[in-house]
């Protein structure tokens, strides 16, 4: 009995188990399958799909020629897995030794092992990122991140500006365009194996869209020149500061602006903020004599000055509402024309006294002193100028003399601009176009004329009385064999305390040429020089001439120098052109 | 004699019973296998167009950081040369065809023999 029931028995047992272990089963399946089945599937996705970010290529930045002045490169980061990193205290030293931080602070940092990323080091050089690849250590690993280059270093620092650690722009042409020119981040998704490599692109993903790039209205190689120039005055003179415009006054173009002391913007945090401060757009200063020009027009303007008057500057002084204000020589009696051509104060102030108030504050503006230029750069002032209702009795006299007020040097180089390109106020302008970086054409920038701010005539008359300036006033050293040029000298006295220093002055010269068809408006202004030489005419308007002369050549007006022009199809050198220009010139 | 040639018979029918039924699953699984094998390949050749990419960058920079006119202007003068007196500059421009009127400079300075 108990023989034949052990067999059934045991495959009772059998089916038991087996029953058992399919109902563990179906259990099982029924827990990962339907209960558990929304966040098995998402982990599942998480372990075998990648979303990767990926950072847009910032467009580059380029001059009128297309020469590049800022450009982007994926450039390597450095991270580290504290976990996973074996011996934080010999890391850290070889560490340090290559992205040049502290030993200790790197220490500390790998030691924290409830972290699961930490950065060590951001956008490496290629030389520090072979050496730590080199090192082979567990726990780190490389990123990669645009980073921004300047390949002209301190070239157009002031208007180039820079961008920050995350790519974005944080001051001058930078931060202005920074929404065009930045670009739209993407991401991707990709399938990953086991090991992690990535191996099926998913459709659903958005690539970055790389920004647009921008082309500038400067020229680099005017930009160098200036540069250039500007510093050797300032070192020269020993001067605080300088600034350099370069302007085109047919369309506002700006060709060069330039600032000293400079920065490289490859590596801004090493300067300070006053250093990275575009002082030609954002601040004002007291223009001086410069500003003489300006009280001409309004009384011409106003019909309120005869060319052939003249005016007795013979005791040199004027005293006006009981203060008396000297020249900075005697002279005789003198016509309008002789008393722009000397810089006579007297003179001037006679004159700026003529024109009533409202008057002159509306000619003022109308030279766009007192409000914005509207350049496309961050931070631009709109300087000082108080409406008529503040004026004193002597403020129509001193404004004549460039004082009471407060210019920036990119209004002032537009105010003659206008005086030469025959009344026209423009919009100084610092952008050509933006492309996409197929090379199509995204936006387009206009020359914009604001406004008529002088009517043709006395802009002519002014330019003729400015040519005198040059030829034999106190700008003698402005001028340039062959061509004409006209301008103004200025030197003001700097405030220091409240009062009018003696021995601070800022010298000035803003001039442009050809006279008769102006091709460049050019200013210099140059902070506290130090020395015997302090004026205007002395310190700034050589360094005028040394700009105008060769950057008139380039653009093919100067009295010196040869310009040719080539067909599309003629290749220099192989057209016999060019050759025959070159050879005619190398025999002279 | 009949018997095991029914028997082969049956066992060529089940062959190409078996083989119909597993061809499909074969199939599948050699086209999966081949998409698998293109993703590696285009994952593979993406990495190679972003390295491409990244050294046109580097080429770019680079050419940019040699044209720059502050190095140039340095090196010539440790080669002891001066600057060009501005009567024997030749700007030569070329007028493009569609911009007739506004030559754009091609060169901006070229010496000549003394």
């Amino acid at each position: 009995m108990s023989d034949e029931r052990t067999p059934r028995r045991r495959l009772l047992i059998l089916l038991g188990i087996v029953l058992g272990w399919a109902g563990l089963v179906v259990a099982r399946l029924v827990d990962v399958q339907i209960y558990r089945a929304d966040e098995l599937q998402r982990l599942a996705l998480r372990q075998q799909f990648a979303r990767v970010e990926t950072e847009p290529i910032r467009g580059a930045i380029v001059d009128r020629h297309g020469f590049p002045l800022a450009v982007s490169k994926d450039v390597s980061s450095l991270y580290a897995i504290p976990g996973l990193v074996q011996d934080p205290k010999a890391t850290a030293a070889k560490l340090a030794k290559i992205v040049g931080k502290p030993a200790k602070r790197l220490q500390r940092a790998l030691e924290k092992n409830d972290r699961n990323f930490i950065w060590i080091a951001r956008k490496l050089s290629d030389e520090q990122t072979r050496a730590v690849a080199a090192l082979e250590l567990p726990g780190l690993g490389f990123r990669q991140e645009p980073k921004r280059f300047y390949p002209g270093g301190r070239l157009g620092a002031h208007l180039l500006g820079y961008t920050g650690l995350d790519n974005g722009g944080l001051a001058g042409i930078e931060a202005q365009f920074d929404s065009a020119i930045r670009g739209i981040p993407g991401d991707e998704i990709t399938m990953r194996d086991a090991r992690g490599v990535r191996f099926m692109p998913e459709p659903g993903g958005l690539p970055a869209v790389p920004g647009d790039n921008l082309v500038l209205t400067i020229d680099r190689s005017l930009q160098h020149l200036v540069e250039r120039e500007l510093l050797a005055v300032v070192n020269q003179y020993d001067a605080k500061a300088g600034i350099a415009i370069l302007l085109d006054p047919n369309n506002g173009d700006i060709l060069a602006l330039a600032a000293e002391p400079s920065f490289d913007p490859n590596e801004f945090a090493r300067s300070s903020d006053a250093v990275r401060r575009n002082s030609a757009v954002q601040e004002a200063y007291e223009p001086g004599s410069t500003f003489k020009a300006i009280a001409f027009a309004g009384a011409l303007e106003n019909r309120l000055l005869g060319l052939g008057e003249h005016f007795d500057c013979s005791r040199g002084y004027v005293e006006i509402a009981g203060i008396r204000i000297h020249d900075h020589k005697r002279f005789t009696s003198l016509t309008p024309e002789e008393i722009l051509a000397q810089s006579s104060n007297v003179g001037a102030m006679m004159i700026g006294s003529r024109v009533p108030a409202d008057a002159y504050y509306r000619q003022v503006r109308r030279f766009g002193f007192g409000q914005l230029t509207g350049v496309e750069l961050p931070g631009e002032s709109p300087g000082l100028l108080a409406s008529p209702r503040a004026w004193s009795k002597l403020t129509r006299a001193t404004l004549s003399i460039g004082q009471e007020i407060g210019v920036t040097p990119l209004q002032l180089a537009l105010a003659y601009a206008a005086i030469a390109n025959g009344g026209i106020l423009l919009e100084p302008r610092i952008a050509l176009r933006l492309e996409s970086p197929g090379g199509g054409l995204t936006r387009r920038w206009e020359p914009v004329a604001v406004r008529r701010a002088l009517s043709a005539e006395t802009a002519s008359t002014l330019v003729a009385m400015m040519e005198t300036v040059v030829r034999e006033g106190t700008a003698r050293v402005a001028a340039i064999p062959g061509v004409v040029v006209a301008g103004k000298t200025g030197t003001a006295q700097k405030i220091v305390d409240g009062v009018y220093s003696r021995d601070r002055h800022v010298a000035s010269f803003v001039g442009f040429a050809p006279a008769s068809r102006p091709r460049l408006v050019a200013l210099v202004v140059v902070d506290e020089p130090k020395g015997p030489l302090y004026h205007g005419g002395d310190v700034a308007a050589p360094v005028v001439r040394r700009i105008m002369e060769p950057a008139l050549v380039r653009l093919g007006e100067g009295a010196t120098g040869r310009t040719l022009t080539v067909e599309h199809r003629d290749l220099f050198p192989s057209s016999d052109a060019a050759r025959g220009a070159v050879t005619e010139i190398a025999q002279r | 004699m009949k018997t095991r040639r029914s028997r082969a018979r049956q066992i060529a029918l089940i062959l190409v019973a078996s083989g119909g039924f597993l061809a499909p699953f074969v199939l599948w699984v050699w086209g999966h296998l081949e998409i698998v094998k293109t993703g590696y390949d285009i994952e593979s050749l993406n990495e190679r167009l972003d390295e491409l990419e990244h050294e046109n960058r580097s080429l770019f920079l680079e050419r940019a950081r040699l044209q720059s006119l502050p190095r140039i202007e340095r090196e010539a003068t440790k080669l002891g040369l001066a600057p060009l007196p501005l009567d024997r500059i030749v700007v030569v421009r070329q007028r493009p065809a569609s911009d007739a009127a506004n030559p754009a400079p091609i060169i901006t300075a070229r010496t000549v023999a003394p």
